[in-house]
């Protein structure tokens, strides 16, 4: 099997899929994340091999100096519903 | 990056992105090698990949640091500050720090305790503290220039809110540079153009070590639901948010808004720290302080 790591949570995959196919699989945004394998990172087209430990790097930070409407900051979106 | 339909390797890719930096720099006509940059560094990958870039380029870049007092379980602030300052040493790059609790007394939670903005979250204190520190510390300090690591989905996050709302003011103050006026240091955006997961593959290739640990309070926030609600158009569409991003500035280039000239005429000095602020009368900043300072003496006088 292949493990792949995002922060605190870890997830297994079939070997013989692409980088691309194991993150639509479980569910994450290839947008979001960065892969690395043994340090090295990898790109979607690879293939992911038994034993492989997929480490996926978050790209997402928040915080902003520019400014979103009153609105906006007042009213808060509701997550639930976010995959 | 499919949305530029190239495949770099390690070695191209690191040229790449400081090629296209310059060619970003010199297209918004941000600033030149003669001028002295200050860089807001927050220990995070974009700050600290752009001040990498701006070094390589041979350009006059200093960093500035805001220690906001924001630790909570996670010691979030001290270990940005010891990755900035790390940073700094290894390049031997010349950094100013700011303390916010040495400097106005009290971290950034503590002074959003108790004030209307944000209710509970500090981020709005925050993003107001930062933006004043900045502002005077590069006035204060004679650089030409205040340079941001914004990338693009911070600008297309920021876009996209205000445009749900047509939220004309903030629209119009949205730009890769945004001019110096009386009281208020030239601003730019140098990273405006890349992709976060583009700057995020360069801090790795490059070796940046740099802060992966979120804000505590960043944790659900607009931005980052924004950002999210954009990675799923992206996906589907790949370019879409460089799309989005640049159309708006084409827009505003051929006149759909009022010129930004029209709105910095509306400012007027603060009469306490000199800084420009849209009504007549203190800054936000000031008002803020102020307030603290009369709740804390009428605090005081109570339990005397």
């Amino acid at each position: 099997m292949v493990k792949i790591i995002l922060r605190d949570k870890e997830y297994e995959v079939r070997p013989g899929m692409t980088l691309l196919a194991a993150l639509k699989k479980i569910n994450i945004l290839p947008e979001s994340v960065i892969a690395t394998r043994e340090a090295e990172m990898i790109v979607e087209d690879d293939i992911l091999k038994d034993g492989d430990v997929i480490r996926l790097v978050a790209v997402i930070s928040g915080g902003s100096e520019n400014r979103y409407s009153r609105f906006v900051t007042k009213h808060k979106p509701r997550f639930s519903n976010i995959g | 990056m499919r949305q530029h339909k190239l495949a770099l390797c390690k070695e191209h890719y690191l040229e790449w992105i400081p090629a296209q930096t310059e060619r970003f720099i010199e297209k918004y006509r941000m600033f030149t090698h003669e001028e002295r940059v200050l860089v807001a560094v927050s220990g995070g990958k974009d700050s600290l990949s752009l001040w990498d870039i701006l070094w390589q380029l041979g350009y006059q870049a200093d960093g500035l640091y805001i220690g906001l007092g924001i630790d909570e379980d996670i010691g979030y602030s001290s270990e940005s500050q010891r990755l900035t300052e790390k940073f700094a040493a290894e390049y031997r790059l010349k950094l100013h720090v700011v303390d916010v609790k040495k400097e106005y007394g009290k971290s950034i939670p503590e002074l959003a305790q108790g004030t209307n903005r944000g209710r509970g979250k500090p981020c709005s204190v925050c993003g107001l503290v930062k933006r004043h520190v900045m502002n005077r510390i590069a006035r204060d300090l004679g650089y030409d220039v205040l340079a941001t690591g914004h990338n693009l989905d911070d600008e297309a996050a920021v876009l996209f809110g205000n445009t749900l709302t047509w939220s004309g003011e903030y629209l119009l103050r949205q730009a890769p540079v945004l001019a110096e006026t009386s009281g208020l240091a030239r601003k730019v955006k140098p990273l405006c153009r890349f992709y976060e997961r583009e700057m995020t593959a360069y801090a790795l290739l490059r070796g940046i070590e740099y802060i992966y640990e979120e804000c505590p309070f960043a944790i659900g926030s607009t931005s980052i639901y924004y950002k999210e609600l954009l990675n799923k158009l992206e996906n589907d569409r790949p370019g879409a948010k460089l799309t989005f991003y640049l159309s708006f500035l084409e827009a505003r280039k051929s006149g759909l808004f009022a010129s930004q000239e029209n709105i910095q005429a509306e400012l007027h000095p603060c009469p306490n720290c000199g800084q420009p602020t849209s009504a007549p009368g203190l800054c936000s900043f000031c008002r803020m302080m102020t307030k603290k300072l009369t709740a804390e003496s009428a605090e005081t006088a109570e339990k005397k």
